[in-house]
């Protein structure tokens, strides 16, 4: 849930990126804070274990700027996508303002999407958020890898809701920052004034 | 009054003052926010990454409680990580501020007993006043309409794209 501070001018957003393991959603957040100067982010937090497997959830503060006199900070977060940390994804779900699905375009990992999206719509369901109501991009990831779905798809198996979409290779910083943009400015677009 | 006026207001009130070195007071929101601190100032940065941490930590905390079978020993759990003179204390969120979760980060304490105590006044103090609650006409509005491409252009115009 946002939290807009009138008196500071100051709105604060919490972006999750939710995903299949190994799809490609903490190199996403790895990318931006390569390439987000000293200035707009803070320390990126990663929370993994011993070979590099999210554990707990990636957060980077990032403050983008201004927007009609408000600050804007974007706190982004990954979900562990192992299929047995369920519990955990469920609490970094809560007060979410902003989702990006990253899915691996690799024809052998479409069930895995799948299950993952599943587990999201559940997740989001439980907590009493309506999906179709929450501001969801779709990064379509590893489009520079060989035997991938065609995003066609892609767009067919997976989004179900017609939401934006990106195609992406995280590894090379392609369409990184594009799903980024969208979704920040689909959340800027949903949000209310608050405390 | 802002939530931050209001809390930095009802620290003021708390028979027992709060040294500006070696310990910090947070109020943290469930989401991960820090409303207000007190104490030793720390910068923006650290902020949002201890906001972030100390509530993903509660969070956890909370979920492992539904794995105890004793009711009432439940609703009394603090979050204690710490030595003899540092480390992090939480207290649970009160019924009255459901939303809020107060943080004790200490380096160098010589009395730890101390941070307890005035944990506990927090906590009393807290027990029996709402911080969080709607004002008349809370704003429902979108706080940004038509947002232009050309507005979000500019917030990430660092990338290049």
């Amino acid at each position: 849930m946002s939290f807009v501070n009138h008196n500071k001018k100051e709105v604060n957003c919490k972006i999750v990126y939710y995903g299949p393991g190994l799809g490609g959603k903490t190199t996403n957040i790895q990318y931006v804070y390569k390439k987000t100067s000293g200035d707009n982010k803070g320390n990126m937090i990663k929370l993994n274990t011993e070979n590099e497997r999210t554990l707990f959830f990636d957060f980077l503060p990032l403050e983008l700027g201004e927007i009609r006199g408000y600050k804007t900070r974007f706190h982004l977060y990954t979900v562990p996508g192992q299929v047995f940390y369920e519990a955990s994804r469920k609490l970094i779900l809560r007060a979410v303002d902003g989702l990006i699905f990253v899915a691996d375009s690799q024809l052998e990992k479409m069930e895995a999407n799948i299950e993952s999206l599943d587990g999201l719509e559940k997740n989001l369901t439980e907590q009493g958020y309506d999906i179709s109501k929450i501001p969801l991009v779709f990064q379509w990831n590893k489009r520079d890898l060989p035997n991938v779905t065609p995003c066609e798809d892609l767009e067919k198996r997976l989004n179900k809701w017609g939401s934006p979409s990106y195609e992406a290779a995280a590894i090379n910083g392609d369409g990184v920052f594009e799903t980024l943009k969208e979704v920040s400015k689909l959340v800027l677009m949903n949000l209310k004034g608050g405390l | 009054m802002s939530v931050e006026k209001t809390l930095l207001e009802h620290f003021s009130k708390i028979d027992f003052p709060i040294p500006d070195k070696g310990l910090t007071l947070l109020a943290i929101s469930a989401e991960g926010q820090v409303l207000a601190q007190m104490g030793e100032e720390k910068k923006s940065n650290e902020l949002q990454s201890l906001g972030a941490l100390l509530a993903g930590v509660w969070q956890a905390s909370e979920a492992l409680k539904d794995f105890m079978s004793d009711e009432q020993e439940k609703d009394d759990l603090k979050l204690n990580f710490q030595n003899a003179h540092s480390g992090y204390l939480l207290l649970p969120p009160s019924e009255k501020n459901p939303k809020i979760i107060f943080a004790f980060i200490f380096e160098n304490q010589t009395n730890p007993g101390k941070i307890k105590h005035i944990a506990g006044k927090i906590r009393d103090h807290f027990n029996s006043i709402e911080i969080l609650k709607k004002e008349n006409g809370e704003k429902e509005e979108f706080l940004f309409k038509n947002i232009t491409e050309d507005e979000v252009d500019k917030l990430f115009s660092f990338a290049g794209i």
